[in-house]
Formats: C-alpha cells, structure tokens, sequence
C-alpha cells in the first residue's frame, strides 16, 4: 500500500506508459489513445450540468473531465449573491486548477463562460495547451460584459437591477436549444444569471492569445453579432481553428455531443 | 511534449491491466462488467474535493460516474469564504449537485466532518440513495454540534482559538495530526484551508432518514484516536442493519493513504 500511494502521478504515467507500450506490442486489439484533461464552462444561466453528455463521452473514452459550475448558477445557486462579480467567476475557475493541480488542460468556454475563462487564462495559461470558445464572447482588453450581452439579456439586467435583485432571470430553452425533447428538462436547470459579472471591466494582458491550441466554433442559426465578430477575427487568424456548426442551437454540447465530442478530440 | 505528459490515467489503467489480464484475457472471455454506479464523495472538515482524486480517479477507469464537490468555503471554493456559511449551505451544497446532476441509486460517502453533512443530504433526498457511506465519520444524532464533544481535540482547540479571536474560520490541524503517511503531508498541509465554525456549531435537524437507507456501511480507521468516532463505530457493529470494516494501514485520510483498499470497499458496499 505504502509503495502504491508514494506514487506520484507522474511516476504513474511513466510507468503506466511502459507497460501500455508492452501492451499495444502484444494481442490486445484495441490500442489505447492518449488520455487528456478537459475543463469545460459553462455559460449564463447553464451550469456544470449542461455539459453532462459531453462529459460522459469524454469519460467513456478514458479522458479526465471538470465541468465546474459558476457561483450563483445551477447546482451553486444558493449562494447566488450581489457580492458576485467576474472575479468570482475567474477564481472559480482558477482555484480548480490550483487545487486539483491540473496542466497540460483543454480548456472549453461556452458563450459567457468566455469573459471568465479569458480572464482565469491570465493566471493559469501555463496549464492549458488548447482552448476551445464554443459559441462564445471574445473579450478584449478592458471590455464589460454589460456592453456586449445580448438584447434579451441588456433588458432582463435592467429589469433585474430596478427591483434590486442579484440575478436576472435566462430565457427559455427553445432559445438555446433545437432539441424540443430536451426543453423540458433544460427549462427545470436554467437559473438567474448573477448581475455583478457583467460590470467590471475584464483585465486582459494577451494570455490567452498565447495558448499553442486555439479553435473557435459557432454555432451559426444562434444570431449573437458578437460571436460572428470573433469567428470572423479567428479566420482570419491563422493561430486559430475554426468550425462551424448549423444543426445545433446555441447549446451545442445538449444538441450534438457527439459532434461536439469529434471536434474536443481532434483540437485538445 | 503531449506525447509525454498527455499519456495519462487511461495508459495507466489499460497498460497496468493489461499486464497482469493480458493472459487471461485470451484464454477466456472476460465477464461482462459489473453495472456502472453513481458516487458522491463528501470530503471532512478543512478538505475539499481534492482529496478524492486518487479514489475517483480508481473509480472513474472502472467506468463508475464520480462527483466529488467541494464544500463552500473550502479547497478550491475557498474564495468564497464568508460569514454567510453554515452547515445548511454545506447541506445544499451535495443536495443540489443530486437535483441539478439528475443523480438517482447514489452510493454517498461522506468523510470525517462529510458524515453531519450526508445526514442532511440524506434528510432532503432520500429516495436518491441507495447506500450510505460513513469513512471515519461523525454520525450524529438530532439536535447535536459537531463542536459539542464529537470533534476532535485537535480540531476544538483551534475552533476555541479561532472564536477567541473573532475570525469566522479555524485554521487547519497538522496533516500529521490526521495521521496521513508522511510522504503525502506537505501536499495535504498545502491543499487544506480553514473550516467555517458556524458549520461546526450549528444544530442538525435529524429526522430518522438516514437510517432508513437500505444499505449502511461505518469504515473506522483506529490509528487515528477519535472517542466519537470509536462510539459510531461500535454502534454500527452492534446494529445488523449496518456493515463495519477498519483499517490500520491508513490514518484518518483513509482515501490519501489507502485508497485501493477503499475503492474495493466502496464497490463492495455500493
């Protein structure tokens, strides 16, 4: 036992890699693939729920997910609070890392989640060798999330703001999702998106850019100028991936996981 | 690079079962897999979800779904430490992971201080549980604090110091004080953060549920003293609605120091 547990993870790869070449060398059929590490964020009004089937498949292929959910959202919305703000959202994201001690990361950022995953890269972009924006904000140096929501969210905030309450409530699936199956059950999970996070502007030194991997995917029947600004700024970049998607709303990862997954895999 | 570094969990375990199956995997056909189940792990005072990953990690390339949430306050939620948090948010904290993940036939672990937490989670959603898990746990009953005798010594006096100075969280004990192996003391010392009291001295409303779990197992690690803990454990033994198991080949981290041992027996009891 003593022997086993003194093992450090990295002894571990080593050695598992040793006896994986020998095994691939012999009669095993099924040769195995290279495990990766996936942080997937979620965007406003979702939560680490939504990442579920992706999750799973990644799972199923020996692949090592974190699908956290954002204070205030989905399964940590009571906690949801005016003392939320983007920097909450950044440490959440930030301190997974640190304390799961993770590297060598595929971090995927879905719409919102892009404004903290930008700004979680400043601090943690030495861990993450590929980025995925699936259908997200691109923030620039300086940038509020305030100025760049969408219609239905500028008006919810102001709404919200006036009757002094922490949160704003999302719009119904069938905006997200081309699914109808799944509306049901996305309509029980949506929760109120913290106002606070929209407000400060996001500090951005260029971290991100630097990351070796970058893909950006759009989903393209979901109308957001914003994300077709950045797919455009991405093709036109040849330091980024880009794909497009058009039988899938805005929630990829709930309407073509399996899809969603072909992509994850080939750009981690 | 990725070549290096990306060669990870799924290597080790296909090429370390491939080692030692290879043979009998070609003579015979290997069973069909046991069905896949749902863990939650709820970690003890001053821990977070981090002291899982070897145990989820063993229990992930058996192809079981694993969650192992950090409480509010603590490991990688300690951003969020505030005056704000009481035993009910830790409570919520594992009951809404249950709702929002959907989770349904739940083997529960709840570790050290995590054992006052799945009896609440046990209170809310008890048709979501199909067995309970008390490692080296408090079990408490109705109306009881865990700063009211059921802590350790250890852990009291830093929670008197702690109120004595007005702060809302006790420091950490020691790693060596949870007897955790000594290879492992500087990771644990470094990953630990300070424990909200009022979790610690808030009541529990105890309705009888958890004991109305099908399946109930009490796993006792005795090289680390705890009174409250040996009581728990008796109790278990003299009840038959409950499984025992101890280990001396681990300190109170059971999941850090052995955590082969643990996973089989969390298979076992699940």
């Amino acid at each position: 036992m003593a022997d086993e547990t003194t093992f450090t993870r990295r002894g571990m790869i080593a050695a598992g890699a040793g006896l994986a070449a020998a095994a691939a060398g012999s009669a095993h059929a099924q040769q195995p693939t290279l495990s990766k590490t996936f942080v997937l964020i979620h965007g406003a009004w979702h939560g680490g729920w939504c990442w579920r089937r992706v999750a799973d498949r990644l799972e199923g292929k020996g692949h090592k997910v974190f699908a956290p959910t954002l204070t205030g959202l989905g399964e940590r919305s009571h906690l949801l609070s005016k003392d939320i703000n983007l920097g909450t959202h950044i440490a959440d994201i930030v301190n997974v890392f640190k304390w799961e001690d993770l590297k060598n990361v595929c971090l995927v950022a879905h719409s919102y989640g892009g404004w903290p995953s930008s700004g979680a890269l400043e601090q943690i972009g030495d861990r993450v060798s590929s980025i995925v924006w699936l259908d997200a904000f691109k923030p620039e140096n300086g940038q509020r999330g305030a100025d760049y929501a969408s219609e239905f969210s500028r008006k919810a905030l102001q709404e919200a703001l006036a009757k002094g309450e922490p949160g704003r409530k999302g719009p119904p699936a069938k905006t997200f999702s081309l699914s109808d199956k799944d509306y049901e059950w996305l309509d029980s999970k949506l929760t109120p998106q913290p106002n606070g996070v929209v407000f400060d502007p996001i500090k951005l030194t260029g971290a991100r850019e630097k990351v070796a991997k970058k893909t950006y995917i759009r989903a393209s029947k979901y109308p957001q100028a914003a994300f077709d600004k950045a797919l455009a700024e991405c093709k036109a970049d040849p330091s980024w991936k880009t794909f497009e998607i058009a039988d899938a709303g805005h929630d990829v990862m709930v309407d073509a996981p399996d899809w969603l997954v072909e992509r994850l895999l080939d750009v981690a | 690079m990725s070549g290096a570094s990306g060669h990870t969990r799924r290597a080790v375990v296909v090429g370390m079962a491939g080692s030692t199956d290879l043979m009998s995997a070609a003579e015979t056909n290997a069973p069909p897999p046991p069905p896949a189940k749902t863990f939650v792990l709820v970690h003890g005072a001053c821990h977070g979800g981090w002291c899982w990953r070897r145990v989820a990690d063993r229990l992930a390339s058996k192809g079981h779904k694993v969650f192992a949430p950090t409480l509010t306050g603590l490991g990688e939620r300690s951003h969020l430490l505030s005056r704000d948090i009481h035993l009910a948010t830790h409570v919520a904290d594992i009951v809404n992971v249950i709702r929002w993940e959907g989770l349904t036939e739940i083997v529960l672990v709840g570790h050290s201080y995590g054992g006052v937490i799945i009896s609440g989670v046990a209170e809310e959603v008890p048709s979501s549980i199909a067995s309970i898990v008390f490692l080296d746990a408090l079990v408490p009953a109705n109306g009881t604090t865990s700063i009211a005798g059921t802590t350790s010594a250890a852990v009291r006096a830093e929670i008197s110091a702690a109120t004595a100075r007005g702060e809302l969280a006790f420091k950490p004990p020691p790693a060596a004080v949870f007897r955790v192996n000594e290879k492992d003391r500087a990771w644990v010392d470094a990953m630990m953060t300070p424990q909200p009291v009022a979790t610690m001295t808030d009541t529990i409303a105890l309705m009888g549920a958890r004991d109305r779990i099908a399946r109930k197992a009490y796993i006792r690690a005795p090289n680390y003293p705890h009174p409250a803990f040996d009581k728990a454990y008796a109790a278990c033994k003299a009840d038959k609605s409950w499984r025992t198991f101890e280990t001396t080949a681990a300190g109170h981290d059971v999941m850090i120091d052995a955590p082969d041992w643990l996973t089989s027996i969390l298979i076992e009891v699940a």
